[in-house]
């Protein structure tokens, strides 16, 4: 998630055009990652619009701009656990139907593509909300194992046996079709 | 072979990942201005105190004075009654210091100042601010930097740890450190344990298949919740204030198994412990870590690990102090 350090800097200074850029182009990003982690869309929407108000309010603090993607990505974090922690409260259990039904594009091969996206839904559903974030962020982000540690608040050590743990759990899940 | 083909795996799913990720449908983006909005609305709840402290101090001025004329009476009388001289100033001192006290616990809040919203920097306390060097073992503690109330308290923590809590955490470790099953010994918040709001406490537990306690989540008193969500290794901690929507004051991580919570009248412990290795020890990788938003990921501060001269390594039992009132938050460990 790349965002213009001009426009962190303006937004903490209370520049709210500043601010409406960055939310805009950070909107999807941060999105995906509360859909990956919490599963409902719904739920992901309030989660992100949770953040962006606690951007907002504490970007006047912000130290360094430069660390805007993973301090945002850190405030994320810890609010979707909260929320995965109050859906299990409310609901029992917490389900990944919106991902799972996330549609694939028309392609020559949709009929495989749709299989392969149904499996990959799955597969990331029986993760927990944790593996997912540092799958999420590793793969799609591209942020390093200590990058992801200071976004989701633990030790460096912890996310890299968790990454390996979850590749393999992935493997297990995958395995068939992604070593055939 | 086999982290060739571990390679190839990783390589092919992070290909389908970024194709799926690619297909996500993103929902009309809702426009910034319920952000600011909600930001706004948000901040006025969250500021009575800024905002009558005027009047506040006013009344508690003229308690005060209410309160001195009867008192200093006798004080002035004293000057010419010499052998009786210190009853009522005393008793001055004492009733002048409780109007001062409900002064400054009337005053605002430093969570939530008025202009810039409170954001996670408080939880930590700049003395004992990072750190973000390993522990070498040799440097000196400068005791002068500390300050006397810091060293009071960690005195009595650590006097604490030296005694009933060295017991309990034996009864707890004796339980849980081979397999950290918090599920037995002196794990879950201590129901035994009285403090602010006993009668208000809410406590939910809540457990892994394997009956490993999971997330803790426990209504302190009328304003003060804490979430407690238990890793293997390390536990992440949230307090928010229930008074204003839930808003959260604190937030950050520590390492090491979760044991038990003690709430006090104005903080709340908890205790974790951390086994520390030969190799461990012998890498000098064994000091504690935590992390919040403001400080990243960091290391316990030296001066405030309490290690001892004979054991080579063992295990920690770390102390997390949270102030109520504020969120800040003070790790204490000691190596045993």
């Amino acid at each position: 998630m790349k965002v213009d350090n001009e426009l962190v800097i303006k937004a903490s200074k209370g520049d709210r055009n500043a601010f409406s850029d960055i939310y805009h182009s950070c909107y999807k990003d941060l999105y995906k990652f509360a859909l990956y982690t919490i599963g409902d869309s719904e739920n992901a929407s309030d989660v992100v619009a949770d953040t962006f108000v606690e951007i907002w309010k504490g970007i006047g603090k912000l130290r360094d701009a430069d660390s805007f993607s993973s301090w945002a990505f850190r405030i994320l974090s810890v609010r979707c656990k909260k929320e995965i922690s109050n859906i299990i409260k409310r609901r029992g259990e917490y389900n990944f139907d919106d991902l799972i039904e996330t549609p694939l594009p028309g392609s020559e091969n949709m009929e495989e593509d749709i299989a392969e996206g149904a499996s990959l839904a799955s597969a990331l559903s029986k993760l927990e909300g944790e593996e997912r974030m540092i799958v999420v962020l590793s793969v799609l982000h591209g942020y390093t194992n200590k990058e992801i540690a200071e976004m989701i608040g633990k030790p460096q050590g912890t996310v890299s046996s968790k990454l390996h743990r979850t590749y393999a759990k992935l493997r297990e899940m995958l395995g068939g079709e992604n070593n055939g | 072979m086999a982290e060739h083909d571990e390679k190839l795996f990783e390589h092919e799913f992070a290909e389908k990942l970024r194709k799926f990720d690619d297909n996500i449908i993103i929902p009309e983006i809702p426009d910034a201005q319920s952000i600011f909005d909600r930001a706004e609305s948000e901040k006025a709840k969250v500021i009575p105190f800024k905002k009558y402290s005027r009047y506040i101090a006013a009344a508690a001025a003229v308690v005060l004075i209410c309160v001195s004329i009867p008192l200093l009476s006798p004080a002035l009388s004293a000057e010419m009654a010499p052998q009786e001289p210190m009853e009522a100033p005393k008793s001055f001192n004492n009733m002048a210091d409780a109007v001062s006290d409900t002064v400054v616990a009337e005053e605002p809040c430093e969570a939530f100042p008025e202009e810039e919203n409170f954001y996670l920097e408080n939880s930590i306390t700049e003395s004992e601010n990072p750190v973000n060097e390993p522990f070498d073992g040799t440097a000196e503690k400068d005791a002068e930097s500390v300050s006397k109330t810091e060293n009071a308290l960690e005195e009595m923590l650590f006097e604490f740890f030296n005694s009933t809590v060295s017991d309990e955490l034996k009864d707890s470790s004796a339980a849980s450190s081979s397999d950290a099953n918090p599920s037995t010994g002196g794990s879950g918040t201590n129901p035994e344990v009285g403090g602010a709001g006993d009668s208000e406490r809410d406590l939910k537990l809540e457990y892994r298949e394997n009956g490993e306690l999971s997330l803790l989540y426990e209504k302190i008193n009328k304003k003060r919740s804490i979430e407690i969500v238990v890793e293997e290794d390390s536990a992440s901690v949230m307090l928010f204030d229930t008074s204003a929507g839930d808003e959260v004051i604190s937030a950050f991580w520590v390492e090491g198994a979760y044991q038990f919570t003690q709430p006090g009248e104005e903080s709340y412990v908890i205790y974790l412990s951390k086994k520390i290795t030969e190799e461990d020890f012998e890498s000098k990788n064994y000091i504690p870590m935590a992390g919040d938003q403001v400080n990243g990921t960091y290391f316990v501060s030296d001066e405030n690990i309490s290690l001892p001269r004979k054991v080579r390594y063992g295990e920690y039992f770390i102390i997390v102090e949270i102030d109520l009132k504020t969120g800040d938050y003070k790790i204490y460990a000691n190596l045993r």
